[in-house]
């Protein structure tokens, strides 16, 4: 399903590379990404989203972000740790954009239950950090998603979203989509079944040693 | 005392002048490097003697001092409200008379490089025996330096309250209920969030052409002009600045979404023709045969791919301003000179050529310096 190949990411002003995997593949899933801060989850979600360059190759379904881009970012969605968006747009006109640009599916069931339904008419200036969150996991899953990153999802929402949102990931898993999520705190394994965990350490990707 | 003013000098005012150095850089040349040597002092003598004796001069002049102390103001403004500035409120807890010592200080350092001029326009008033004017002039100054300490402390003591620009737009945006798609990102983030720039930067264009179109109509000089146009974008050079930021920001996570290339870089050309339609129509207005009217739209294309060409530079300096504004330096050179050729077509289609070439290559890899 994804495929990193000789992949460095360097920051402007930083000799060595902040993360570098030289070949990894993962099958479809659900992994959980642990690492200490700092140690690149972030950047990786990012490289991986396509919103921060990088050296080598990562690839979703065969499809490589360098050679068919608009195609490989139809089926990977990204939800940010920290959203941001730009103050003047409703959560309504953000939607609008998403589902403009991605097409494919809405995910009702997870709006409603997040209760986004209720603010997504009030510009994005007047939200609490838990409404963007909440807004940004809304948006991290419409379209057709093979691939959905979800960078720190549990930080800032209130225990019922929390559940409603494991509830939609073990619904999209079934249906073969799969999961990168970096998280510090853990999963409800009673909710989230049969996740793999991945460490992110000495600066390189691993699978976690049993 | 001491430590809280160095404190403030280097948030507000070194960091003012180090974003603004290309600003700086370029007026500089515009004042002391167009003039030989040995006509330095004749041409500003004249250039001060113009000031206190016409009317019309003074005015242009003050006008452009105005918007200088407003660049300054809206920079503590915007510093103040950045969301990584909070440690500013700290001031609240000095007494106010301590406090106001500062806000002045800082208010005079940022307006320092028109203060020292405006001091000489005074002495060259008194010495040409034109007293009144001189004293205007003076208060003139005393009067804009406090203007931007009142706004400084309205700022950090009263920051919670709304801004009457922004309760007047919100008003005014609410009757209508604009919805806002994609192609209108960046105006909307312009006219939410930066409309003070926009305003002086409009104000600035207009008056510029109102010298070549209006004043010297009737005597419209060719080259003047060209010069005049060039000034105008490389004051729009600001806006692009900020329109990239907004994308590289608040809009950073369209990188994530199915937009193709062709559409982002459409989306910045249909903002820029939108921006530069004042200017167009303030020309086609008041042309009256000057400049036949096919020269006037090729002015404004070749304005257009400019203000593009500006964003890929943006892209491949990584949004650092410094470098970005000496890339606009060289841009102003080489237009003007481009502009001399009277090739117009080829021009406008050489900077539209290496515009999207500059984009197209720096757009995918860039990353905040």
């Amino acid at each position: 399903m994804l495929s990193i190949t000789n992949f460095i990411k360097k920051y402007p002003g930083c000799a060595s590379p902040v993360l570098s995997i030289s070949e990894f593949k993962l099958a479809k899933g659900i992994y959980w990404i642990k690492g200490e801060n700092g140690s690149g989850k972030t950047s990786l979600m990012k490289s991986v989203a396509g919103i921060i360059p990088f050296e080598g190759n990562i690839a979703v379904n065969d499809l490589h972000i360098h050679k068919d881009r608009m195609n490989y970012s139809r089926v990977v969605n990204y939800a940010e740790a920290e959203p941001i968006y730009p103050p003047f747009l409703s959560g309504k006109e953000l939607v609008d954009f998403y589902k403009a640009t991605k097409g494919g599916d809405f995910p009702e069931a997870l709006m409603n239950g997040l209760g986004v339904a209720h603010f997504m008419h009030q510009k994005t200036a007047t939200y609490s950090s838990g409404m963007l969150k909440k807004l940004s996991l809304v948006l991290g899953f419409i379209g057709s998603p093979k691939l959905i990153l979800l960078d720190e999802p549990l930080i800032a929402l209130d225990v019922a979203a929390i559940e409603v949102l494991q509830n939609t990931i073990m619904d999209y898993s079934s249906n073969g989509v799969s999961f990168l999520i970096t998280s510090h705190q853990s999963l409800d394994k009673q909710l989230v079944t049969g996740t793999t965990t991945l460490l992110i350490k000495d600066n390189t990707l691993q699978k976690e040693p049993a | 005392m001491k430590t809280t003013a160095n404190f403030l000098l280097k948030v507000l005012v070194k960091q003012f002048y180090i974003i603004n150095a290309g600003f700086f850089l370029f007026g500089f040349f515009f004042f002391f490097g167009i003039v030989k040597g040995e006509l330095l002092i004749p041409y500003h003598k004249s250039l001060l003697l113009s000031i206190i004796s016409s009317p019309l001069f003074t005015g242009i002049i003050s006008i452009a001092w105005l918007l200088y102390n407003i660049k300054c103001i809206q920079f503590c403004s915007n510093t103040i409200k950045a969301v990584d500035s909070s440690y500013i409120f700290i001031l609240k807890a000095l007494p106010v008379s301590k406090q106001w010592w500062l806000y002045l200080l800082v208010s005079l350092l940022q307006y320092l490089p028109v203060f020292i001029y405006s001091c000489f326009v005074v002495y060259m008033a008194f010495a040409k025996l034109m007293q009144v004017t001189g004293l205007l002039i003076a208060l003139y100054q005393i009067l804009m330096i406090s203007l931007g300490a009142v706004i400084l402390s309205r700022s950090i003591n009263k920051n919670n309250q709304v801004h009457p620009l922004d309760q007047l737009v919100s008003k005014f945006t609410s009757l209508f209920r604009i919805r806002i798609g994609y192609a209108a990102f960046l105006l909307g983030h312009l006219f939410h969030e930066k409309k003070m720039a926009f305003v002086v930067v409009k104000v600035f264009s207009l008056l510029l052409l109102s010298v070549s179109f209006v004043r010297n109509g009737n005597d419209f000089d060719n080259d003047l002009f060209n010069i005049f146009f060039q000034v105008i974008l490389t004051a729009h050079a600001l806006l692009v600045f900020y329109f990239v930021h907004f994308s590289e920001s608040q809009l950073q996570f369209s990188r994530s979404l199915p937009i193709p290339l062709f559409k982002i870089a459409g989306t910045y050309l249909f903002t820029f023709s939108i921006l530069l339609l004042p200017e167009v129509l303030f020309m086609l207005v008041n042309n009256h045969g000057n400049l036949p009217v096919s020269n006037i739209l090729l002015q404004y294309f070749t304005a257009v791919a400019t203000l593009f060409l500006y964003t890929g530079i943006l892209y491949g300096c990584g949004l650092d301003m410094e470098s970005y504004m000496l890339f606009v330096f060289i841009a102003f050179i080489m237009l003007f000179f481009l502009q001399k050729t009277n090739q117009q077509l080829l021009s406008m289609l050489a900077v539209i050529f290496i515009a999207a070439a500059v984009f197209k290559s720096h757009y995918y890899s860039f990353e905040k310096a």
